[in-house]
């Protein structure tokens, strides 16, 4: 017998010999009403501070595809890309954010691209997405502490410019309080007075992994000063047909690095590996790194997290 | 959707699943007092979210947060010591298999906790590498090297008493 299968009988066996206890249905169910409760409050006055920034905008936050909702200004500076302002990017990102938080479905789908919202399917696919699994991946970032945006263009010119924007801070999300990032794609429109609109696709065509620094492991990714940034693109159909673009942003755009990129395998699955190596350059200490790929048809794939950089 | 029936639902997960997750728990905790705190505390908070969770499978999601528990304990608490653990109280015929959990539950003890969930899942509640990427958010790759990993420091532990056994 192997030593997986000895051990699979094992745990089986410790499993089922395990002692439980008889937990209280009614001390669980009162525990969970006074927690709700707290947290409906919390909800609520979430959603009238944001109102309350809306109606003093002139504008309403939750119905317009114009609505830009910085209910607070942007936490760094307005940059410009190739004469296309940025200035509406980071605004508009948080308000969808918030937008999922509250399950605010219409504001955060009129906050979206043409192209983003084709690729959903239909506004109640993405109301169905809003109230599961978006609420606790993107809208926990509404409510992150030491929240900051990390703005990273990929590409720009007369018409407007693409990317990513990075967001980062202490987040709750599934019974963890945690440091985490989320990357999300955006375009700026230059015929439409650089309006910023959210070009996250959810399509799933590739997948983005970090292989090094490895994502989120225990104590946090520490780097070794020199090393090799890695990441697996993975495209979902298994094969790899035009290769995507990649880069590596640390900090934003404080250092974009191209990626080298080599077709490899996993398994019978095709993917592309990406490595850049970190310039001496970047100080020790701790960085956001966001690995963005784009593919043939422009779309962009994108995946952020956090690491410390060592001195040696 | 209504409380009444929000309740109800949620009551017929909770009995349905708070034993298996408790044994779970006490899997990777290797402490069935602490597993059941931790059990409830899961059930606590997928009640904030039972909404939306309903909707998939509740399980894995349960199992997500009695993990990330464990974990944000083990960051604040860096090494905790875990708790002897005191002969449950079992009948003589059944010291066997206590004594098959003590020893698997002290040979877990040695893995970190993300690299115990790991084995847990895999071995334990029969997941695939890719449900438990799903579950513990982290990329295949990296299941795959903790579960090779986790299996190379188990196999130091156990095998020779599988050997003995043999």
């Amino acid at each position: 017998m192997s030593f997986e299968q000895q051990l699979r009988d094992d745990l089986q066996r410790a499993g089922a010999a395990a002692p439980v206890q008889d937990i209280s249905w009614d001390e669980t169910l009162g525990r969970a009403r006074r927690m709700r409760r707290i947290y409906v409050s919390a909800l609520g006055a979430a959603a009238a501070v944001l109102l309350a920034a809306a109606v003093a905008a002139g504008s309403s936050l939750l119905d317009s595809p114009q609505g830009l909702p910085p209910a607070n200004p942007s936490p760094s500076p307005a940059p410009s890309e190739g004469g296309v302002s940025l200035a509406q990017v980071e605004p508009t990102v948080k308000a969808w954010t918030h937008a999922i938080d509250d399950g605010r479905a219409r504001a955060a789908w009129n906050l979206m691209t043409d192209r983003a919202q084709a690729e959903v399917g239909s506004f109640a696919r993405f109301e169905e997405m809003v109230s599961n699994e978006l609420a606790e991946g993107l809208g926990a970032f509404a409510r992150a502490e030491g929240v900051r945006y990390a703005t990273s263009v990929v590409a720009s010119s007369g018409e407007g410019a693409a990317g990513v924007v990075t967001i980062a801070g202490v987040v709750d999300q599934e019974g963890a309080t945690r440091p985490n990032a989320v990357a999300v794609p955006f375009r700026v429109l230059a015929f439409e007075n650089d309006r910023a609109l959210i070009d996250q696709g959810f399509d799933g065509r590739w997948g983005v992994d970090p292989v090094s620094p490895a994502r989120d492991v225990e104590g946090g990714n520490a780097f070794p000063r020199g090393g090799r940034l890695e990441s697996n693109i993975r495209p979902a159909s298994g094969t790899v047909g035009a290769l995507p673009s990649v880069t590596f942003h640390v900090d934003g755009d404080a250092v974009t690095l191209p990626a080298d990129l080599e077709r490899t395998e996993d398994g019978s699955l095709e993917q592309v590996r990406a490595s850049a190596e970190l310039p001496g350059s970047v100080d020790p200490g701790p960085h956001l790194l966001t690995i963005v790929a784009v593919d043939a048809g422009g779309r962009i794939y994108a995946h952020a997290l956090h690491f410390e950089l060592l001195r040696y | 959707m209504r409380t009444r029936e929000r309740e109800r639902e949620f009551h017929d997960f909770f009995v349905a699943e708070h034993h298996a997750l408790q044994r779970f728990a006490t899997m990777l905790t290797g402490d069935p007092v602490r597993a059941a705190d931790l059990a409830q505390e899961a059930f606590v908070r997928m009640y904030q979210r039972w909404g939306s969770i309903r909707r998939d499978d509740p399980g894995p999601y349960a199992r997500r947060i009695v993990v990330n528990l464990i974990r944000s304990e083990h960051r604040r608490a860096k090494v905790r010591e875990l708790r002897p653990v005191g002969s449950p109280a079992a009948a003589p015929d059944h010291a066997a298999r206590i004594e098959d959990w003590l020893r698997i539950s002290t040979a877990l003890k040695i893995l970190s906790p993300i690299r115990r969930a790991t084995i847990v899942l895999r071995y334990y509640e029969d997941l695939s590498e890719r449900q438990i990427s799903a579950v513990l958010d982290r990329p295949v790759n990296t299941v795959k090297s903790d579960l090779r990993r986790g299996l190379a420091e188990l196999r130091e532990v156990l095998q020779p008493t599988a050997g003995e056994r043999a």
